[in-house]
């Protein structure tokens, strides 16, 4: 990661920019496939239709986060947090994809979330794994 | 500027790869294995479940199955597992008019019984399999209410209604038909009942019109009248399925509905009014005929 180190990213901001993304990625990639989830009430059976819808789901929502961080540092919601992504200057795309694969599940990402607790630098597990971190948009003076 | 530009072109881009991607779904299957799909219909078919006490079949909900099975590529086959007695009219036709439609085999499979409202859905089906001691048929329509004008009467009650419209009131519990009204009614039960005498026939390419009195028929009754194609159970009717798709081996998935906490309370109180209604007339009761299996 760059060596230009700033503030490291507060929970709060961290938490609320990750709801304003779920929100986002709830309209454009999941709500085309709802159909295949929410039509049919109550129905036991996880069919292939499912199984593929959920997959392009998984896949599109990390795309998401990989590309806006890759090119602009930052998510939707970490615009409106005031936080961004810190990365090695000439860092490639697939540590991108790498920092956000835990978040098409919810407890791999409690899991790589628990991590931060034990950690000084406040990073998530797959974010070590990365090289990446989440810190303050610096104020300007 | 540029920067929001970025933004937007990149979430138009992933919603447009996310709808594209959900509209080339329909059709696709990964499944292997040919499957027969069981769609429960059991209870009384109603329009709506509204109330607490209220539970029933809708048609959107096994409009909703049939359709996705009908999408669903590795399903071959439909068995419509009927154990009810008929319900309201319109939601009965309704059903039988999408199982009419599906372009895969479907077979009805009556329980205990089909009759009424659900021998229309299963007239409907490409054969029906039911055992020598199912009640079916019951091709008839019956309308009723409580009218306690007496009782009002009795007590002194009187019922004033403003109506626009000669026959507006016409049904009120509160006053006696007259018999014109009566006659009105009527008309209406017997096009009710010949629409569906109409369809059950049109459906079995049977004329029902002589065994459309209301009576029920057992299935060893029914198969005689043509009213049924196979006497049978489960087995039987997955070997018909199975036969019409041209398939030998299948696996069955059941759809059936998630109990909420609605259904489970609902069922409760249910079963309890039962037994306090079955108590209250155990006591009333003398040695009085009985037919039990």
């Amino acid at each position: 990661m760059s060596k230009k180190r700033g503030v490291i990213a507060r929970l709060w901001k961290r938490i609320l920019a990750y709801f304003i993304d779920i929100m986002i990625i709830g309209v454009i990639v999941v709500y085309p496939f709802e159909k295949y989830f929410g039509k049919v009430n109550g129905l036991s059976m996880i069919n292939s239709q499912m199984f593929i819808a959920g997959l392009v789901i998984a896949i599109l929502t990390i795309f998401y986060w990989a590309i806006l961080e890759y090119s602009m540092r930052q998510s939707i919601g970490k615009m409106v947090s005031g936080i961004y992504v810190n990365a090695a200057k000439n860092s490639k795309f697939w540590p991108f994809v790498l920092r956000n694969l835990t978040k098409i599940n919810s407890l791999f990402l409690s899991v790589d979330v628990l991590y931060m607790l034990f950690t000084k630098q406040h990073q998530r597990y797959f974010e070590k794994l990365s090289s990446t971190e989440v810190l303050e948009v610096p104020r300007k003076k | 500027m540029r920067r929001a530009f970025a933004v937007i072109l990149v979430l138009l881009v992933i919603w447009g790869i996310a709808t594209i991607a959900a509209k080339s779904l329909d059709g696709i299957s990964f499944s292997v294995t040919n499957n027969i799909v069981m769609v429960p219909i059991k209870g009384t078919i109603v329009s709506s479940n509204g109330g607490l006490l209220e539970e029933g079949i809708t048609p959107d909900y096994v409009i909703s199955y049939l359709e996705k099975a009908e999408k669903d590529s590795s399903v071959k086959g439909i068995i419509l597992d009927i154990n009810s007695g008929g319900g309201a009219v319109l939601p009965s036709k309704e059903i039988a008019n999408k199982v009419k439609s599906i372009q895969k085999p479907v077979v009805a499979l009556i329980r205990d019984v089909g009759a009424s409202g659900a021998y229309w859905v299963a007239s409907a089906s490409d054969k029906i399999v039911a055992d020598s001691l199912s009640i079916t048929g019951s091709i008839g329509v019956r309308s009723g209410y409580l009218e306690f004008s007496d009782l009002m009467e009795d007590y002194g009650i009187k019922y004033e209604s403003l109506t626009g419209g000669k026959y507006k009131d016409a049904g009120s519990p509160y006053r006696d038909l007259t018999d014109e009204e009566r006659t009105l009614l009527q008309n209406k039960i017997n096009l009710i009942h010949e629409a569906f005498i109409k369809e059950v026939s049109d459906n079995r390419g049977v004329n029902l019109r002589p065994y459309a009195t209301g009576m029920f028929f057992l299935g060893e009754e029914a198969i005689k009248l043509g009213m049924i194609d196979y006497l049978g159970n489960k087995d039987k009717a997955l070997e018909v399925v199975k036969e019409l798709a041209g398939i030998k081996e299948a696996k069955i998935i059941v759809y059936e509905r998630k109990k909420t906490l609605k259904d489970v309370i609902s069922q409760f109180v249910g079963e309890m009014s039962f037994k306090i209604g079955t108590g209250i007339g155990e006591s009333f009761k003398a040695d009085s005929f009985k037919v039990e299996a």
